[in-house]
């Protein structure tokens, strides 16, 4: 790997900046009805008319913060598992965060009843246990007298996985159709259920914990030497290595409660970042939250509009476009 | 600095590598651990830089136990470069170099005028001054070592630990290595503790040697009363002729056959 380019990183974090602004500007104007950007722009300040106010001000922009600030901690919940694993395939659905949170709230839907799962807080509770426990699980098998291997991680992090999704199905088998297809929505990801009630305690939460994350860029930096040279320099990598993934874990369970499987946003949006930017954390942090904002944000636009009125969830065109864009890179590699 | 262990037993698993072993490091100069293949060097080396915590016994620096002194400031202190270590390829020389002076930055990590000539007088003193802005997977493999050297130097420690910093290189890399740590310990009196395979080498640059056998030191001393007929044989199990260079008044030896 070579750097992609020797622009200075704060020159190169305010171009992504823009590139997400743009993104968002486009994908207000995009949707089942296309506004222009002078309708939107009339919105934005205040002087729309009334459809104008709704579409945007109400169903768009909610739906594209929630977007942006799950694209966000998605993609940092990658670069975290990646750095304390120094393995970059590992995200949140290969470690087995994603698919405990998933079945943490597939119990929840099925042992409470229906009218008190209603409750805003049951899910995401119900989220965070499950991913609490699948780690807990993964990090207690990976480990020996108390070291985790980082090579193990990943092995049980699939096998867990794997277990938590069988026992997922399992559950899903005997639900009622009602309860049965809003999970199916929710497995594939999708912002439909975006609000500004959600948006007030998520995006401080969200950004709390993004900002927890670069705090610990720098001893990340050393950890990619190997354990050796990190201790060597003064980084307790254990203790380092349990708050990562503490972190990782409480972002994935979040986003995932908000807006279901879109794991694989967290190895797509580190590995573009890291390609334009480098590994150095302290960048590498920041780059990659504005990736994966651009990239959900962008998945999502395009669900609402390739086949109006008919959406498809942000999660599926996530996986068809970063599996190509890993097909793509496939195909460039020789050799 | 005052480098000692007491007593230390070493276990990866069940089984202790290295037994009840104790020796104190001579200050500012050159020890060399040698010994043969799963002799437990490696892991004592590594008991040694606190990388291993003891099973028995302590590991102390001047004085007090190095596992419960604040990590940070054993790395202002004590460096240890582990065997092959590995950095991401996509890091340029001084970026690594760099990471040498974290024991000593605060949160933010902004590098102060000192950090900056510490890092210039490493890449210097290694002699890699114009590699800085080359990434490590271009490198070959001896300058890829002398940059992990140099990140270790950038540490600013009185104390350098080396897990065979010469193997996998070829003989011009190699002595290019032993050269450089020579250097730092004449002109700026390091101690340094290094696993060497090759006794010949560690007899022309030690000061000091130890020789293990199955987790026990079997002999240290100087290298010419390391370099023997008799130590080369309980140590190696091997037959060895040995010499002394007239020039240097330095031991050297050349194995004949396999005794065991």
């Amino acid at each position: 790997m070579t750097r992609a380019s020797s622009m200075r990183p704060a020159a190169q974090l305010t171009l992504m900046l823009l590139a997400l602004g743009s993104v968002v500007a486009v994908s207000l104007s995009l949707g089942t009805t296309d506004l222009s950007f002078a309708q939107v722009v009339r919105a934005l300040t205040g002087r729309g008319e009334g459809t104008e106010n709704l579409v945007v001000l109400q169903l768009r922009l909610p739906r594209i913060v929630i977007g942006a600030l799950v694209g966000a901690g998605f993609s940092v919940a990658g670069v975290l598992l990646q750095g304390l694993s120094r393995n970059d395939l590992a995200s949140p659905s290969t470690v087995g965060v994603e698919a405990g949170s998933g079945l943490g709230m597939m119990l929840a839907l099925v042992l409470v009843p229906l009218a008190a799962a209603r409750q805003t807080w049951v899910l995401p509770a119900a989220s965070a246990g499950g991913a609490l426990m699948s780690t807990l699980l993964v990090f207690g098998l990976a480990s020996r007298r108390g070291r985790v291997l980082p090579a193990r991680l990943l092995l049980i992090g699939i096998a867990v996985s794997y277990g938590a999704s069988a026992a997922t199905l399992l559950l899903s088998l005997r639900m009622d159709f009602v309860t049965h297809s809003r999970v199916i929505a929710w497995m594939s990801g999708s912002l439909s259920g975006g609000s500004w009630g959600t948006i007030r305690w998520f995006a401080p939460f969200c950004t709390a914990l993004i900002l927890a994350a670069y705090a610990q860029a720098r001893s990340l930096n050393v950890i990619a030497l190997g354990d050796g040279p990190a201790t060597s320099l003064g980084v307790r990598v254990e203790r380092q290595r349990f708050a990562a993934l503490t972190l990782a874990t409480i972002i994935t369970s979040a986003c995932a409660a908000l807006a279901g499987q879109i794991g694989f946003l967290g190895l797509v949006a580190p590995h573009l970042a890291r390609r334009l930017v480098g590994v150095e954390h302290r960048v590498l942090i920041p780059a990659a939250a504005l990736t994966g904002a651009a990239l959900l944000v962008t998945a999502d636009a395009l669900g609402r509009r390739l086949f109006s009125p008919v959406e498809i969830p942000a999660g599926v065109l996530v996986g068809i476009l970063g599996g190509s864009y890993f097909l793509y890179l496939l195909a460039r590699t020789k050799g | 600095m005052q480098l000692t262990a007491e007593d230390v037993s070493l276990a990866y698993d069940v089984a202790p590598v290295v037994h009840e072993v104790s020796l104190a490091i001579p200050k500012q100069q050159i020890t060399a651990l040698i010994g043969p293949n799963g002799s437990g060097k490696s892991t004592l080396l590594k008991g040694l830089a606190r990388l291993m915590h003891p099973a028995r016994g302590a590991v102390y620096l001047d004085g007090a136990a190095i596992h419960s002194l604040p990590t940070r400031q054993v790395a202002r202190q004590l460096a240890i470069l582990p065997q092959r270590a590995e950095a991401p390829g996509a890091l340029t020389v001084r970026e690594l170099v760099a990471y040498g002076r974290f024991p000593y930055q605060g949160f933010f990590g902004v590098a102060t005028a000192d950090d900056e000539r510490q890092i210039e007088a490493a890449l210097e003193s290694t002699g890699i001054a114009h590699l800085a802005d080359r990434l490590l997977g271009e490198l070959s493999g001896g300058q890829r070592q002398l940059a992990w050297i140099a990140m270790a130097l950038a540490q600013e420690t009185e104390l350098l630990l080396l897990d065979e910093p010469t193997t996998f290189l070829d003989m011009a890399h190699q002595l290019e290595v032993l050269e450089v740590l020579e250097r730092l310990h004449r002109q700026r009196q390091r101690t340094i503790v290094m696993v060497l395979h090759d006794v010949n080498q560690a007899a022309r640059y030690a000061d000091h040697m130890v020789a293990l056998v199955e987790g026990r030191i079997a002999a240290s001393g100087t290298p010419h009363e390391i370099l023997t007929v008799a130590t080369l044989a309980e140590v190696f199990g091997i037959e060895a002729e040995v010499m002394v260079r007239t020039d240097a008044n330095v031991p050297f030896c050349i194995p004949l056959r396999n005794r065991r």
